[in-house]
């Protein structure tokens, strides 16, 4: 068995899509059902380190540790999900020749171990992104895309520079010859070096004085394409960009800096959403908070924080997955995504989904985002943090205020559409909920393998 | 006086500047151009610019390209590093993969809208 699989596979799936066009919903489903289950398989045998053609330090590398085998897992579940709720949608299907070679490009992103290929996923992953979010293929859809790829080829430029100086500078490619050798680099190189990976990695990690452009893309975007990019695609860039810093173990100042920006990312986020009258833009806007948390806990390279985030990242992705598609489902009958579609839609099956996604969110119990909010204040806790701390939780307000006010503007009294949900999209977002509820009230398994996941992603690359 | 122009090191400085200097039209091109067409044409220069840098900071005076011909038996030291050459050939298809899209979204966007100027695309945003 080979690391390769998970890339070969949906890659594969996307290119033979000729041969079983009117099927290719099943086949997606079969295909994530199949990674699902290679999965279980190498989970005993992490973690894993596989050369592909010359030895190192040239060669193709794939790593899986605890970490990435995490993200793996997490992407091939969203894509499972989100497959089982395009099953009844038959307007889109020709979505999953693009959304495989996202799936192929994102999981390769996070499984590289040598920076050329990680530029390679970078831009595969960017490339699908490109074309999912001009799949409505009216104006505004263009004027995203384009948006889109501009920003997404500056970032790729400097990321490029980025890893052309490594090269230059050490001639290795493979990230764990790059942490041996890193540190001999004179100091204002490796401040150029960390500076334009930043700048490239930043943009694409959504954070926040690279995000200007984020809420637009998610406006322009087909609103189920909205939960795959806030569930998957901003989480492997922030994963690949720490993996890389602690497997260089760049010093504290630097981590001090990242940091500030999460934490800063995540108060602007907040306070943007507030004015914004679009339901999809406001979901932007609380992913590009998230995003900040999760920024702010990876640059602590404390453990406890880190396990935190990682469940934080779960928990995340499954509320924004429910409540993206929940949003479609609406947008689907009332053709608008504005604050006002609240006020006139009547099923009481979403509403119970939005309250149960949107407290998640929030980190209220009995809810995963509860536990994952407060593995994270601990931790902060514990390092004796505590106006981060404090911080944290002020901003969370102003996330209440937004969540509440869109709750609060249903009107029993209007007149109301109903909203069909098919028994098939029922039975999948209900799963999501009961995951989030699970995870919140059963969270020792599953926080016992994020403290492992943090361990693994801390250490850096792996010695097998 | 035609001896130090043929120096490895005086090369390589002439290859960074003048690469910067590409980078910097493309960049300043990216910045100030209103049509979508040149905004991306840009994007393409700024990327060239660091083709040049990668491939002629490799070079050295005295050695040859790393492919197999009559005089050169295997690969030895008379051959500049093969390495980065095999990383631009793959940038440089994805580059092209890249602008291909863009300029397709830029036609149909026109075909749409009428106009490829980047200061009337407002159809995104809070008004909307």
């Amino acid at each position: 068995m080979s690391l390769v699989y998970f890339i070969a596979i949906p890659l594969l799936a996307s290119f033979l899509t000729p041969f079983y066009k009117n099927y290719l919903r099943f086949v997606s489903l079969a295909i994530n059902i199949v990674m699902a289950g290679l999965l279980f398989g190498f989970y005993s045998s992490l973690p894993i380190k596989e050369y592909i053609s010359f030895d190192s330090p040239l060669s193709i590398v794939f790593l899986m540790d605890k970490a990435s085998f995490f993200f793996v897992a997490l992407f091939v579940g969203v894509m499972l999900f989100y497959s089982l709720y395009c099953i009844k949608q038959k307007s889109r299907t020709d979505i999953f020749v693009t959304t495989n070679i996202f799936t192929a490009g994102t999981i390769g992103l996070v499984l590289s171990g040598d920076i050329f290929n990680i530029y390679i996923f970078f831009e595969i992953a960017s490339i699908s992104a490109y074309i999912l979010t001009s799949l409505n293929r009216d104006q505004a859809a263009y004027a995203g895309a384009i948006k889109y790829m501009i920003v997404g080829a500056i970032a790729s430029v400097f990321l490029l520079l980025g890893i052309m100086l490594i090269y230059l500078n050490l001639g290795y490619l493979t990230l764990e010859s790059i942490g041996e050798g890193f540190h001999a680099l004179d100091g204002n190189m490796q401040y150029l070096v960390l500076l334009l990976l930043f700048i490239g990695f930043g943009i694409k990690a959504e954070i926040f004085p690279l995000n200007f452009w984020v809420a637009d893309i998610y406006q322009a975007a087909p609103t189920e394409i909205a939960s795959l990019f806030s569930a998957i695609l901003s989480k492997a860039y922030i994963f690949v960009f720490f993996h890389i810093l602690y497997t260089i173990k760049v010093d504290s100042n630097t981590m001090m800096f990242l940091a500030a920006i999460g934490l800063l990312s995540f108060a602007v986020a907040e306070l943007s959403a507030l004015r914004s009258k679009d339901v999809k833009r406001i979901f932007a806007y609380s992913t590009l908070g998230q995003l900040g948390i999760l920024f702010l806990a990876f640059s602590s390279a404390n453990a406890i924080i880190i396990s935190g985030a990682i469940f934080l990242i779960l928990v995340h992705s499954f509320s924004k997955l429910m409540l993206f598609l929940s949003l479609d489902l609406i947008e689907q009958e009332l053709k608008s995504t504005m604050i006002k579609v609240f006020e006139s839609f009547k099923s009481t099956f979403l509403f119970v989904m939005f309250v149960i996604g949107f407290l998640s969110i929030l980190g209220i119990p009995p809810f995963g985002g509860f536990i994952a909010k407060l593995t994270i204040l601990k931790g902060f806790a514990t390092l004796g943090q505590y106006w981060i701390v404090g911080l944290i939780l002020a901003i969370s307000l102003v996330e209440a205020t937004y969540f509440f006010r869109l709750l609060s503007t249903r009107d029993k009294s209007q007149t109301s559409t109903e909203i069909h949900v098919s028994l098939l999209q029922k039975v999948m977002l209900s799963l999501l909920a009961l995951v989030i509820i699970y995870l919140g009230i059963f969270p020792q398994y599953f926080l016992q393998f994020c403290t492992d996941a943090a361990n693994a992603l801390i250490q850096g690359v792996p010695h097998v | 006086m035609l001896e130090t122009l043929n120096q490895t090191q005086f090369l390589h400085s002439v290859v960074t500047v003048g690469s910067f200097i590409i980078f910097t039209i493309g960049l300043v091109g990216v910045l100030s151009r209103k049509n979508l067409f040149k905004i991306f044409l840009s994007l393409s220069i700024v990327e060239s610019s660091l083709f040049l840098y990668f491939i002629g900071n490799h070079f050295e005076v005295g050695k040859v390209a790393p492919i197999v011909t009559d005089g050169i038996k295997g690969f030895g030291t008379r051959m500049v590093d093969p390495v980065p050459q095999a990383m631009i050939l793959t940038t440089i298809v994805i580059g092209i993969a890249v602008l291909a899209l863009a300029l397709s979204f830029v036609v149909n966007y026109y075909r749409l809208s009428g106009h490829i100027d980047i200061d009337k695309m407002d159809e995104l945003g809070e008004e909307s």
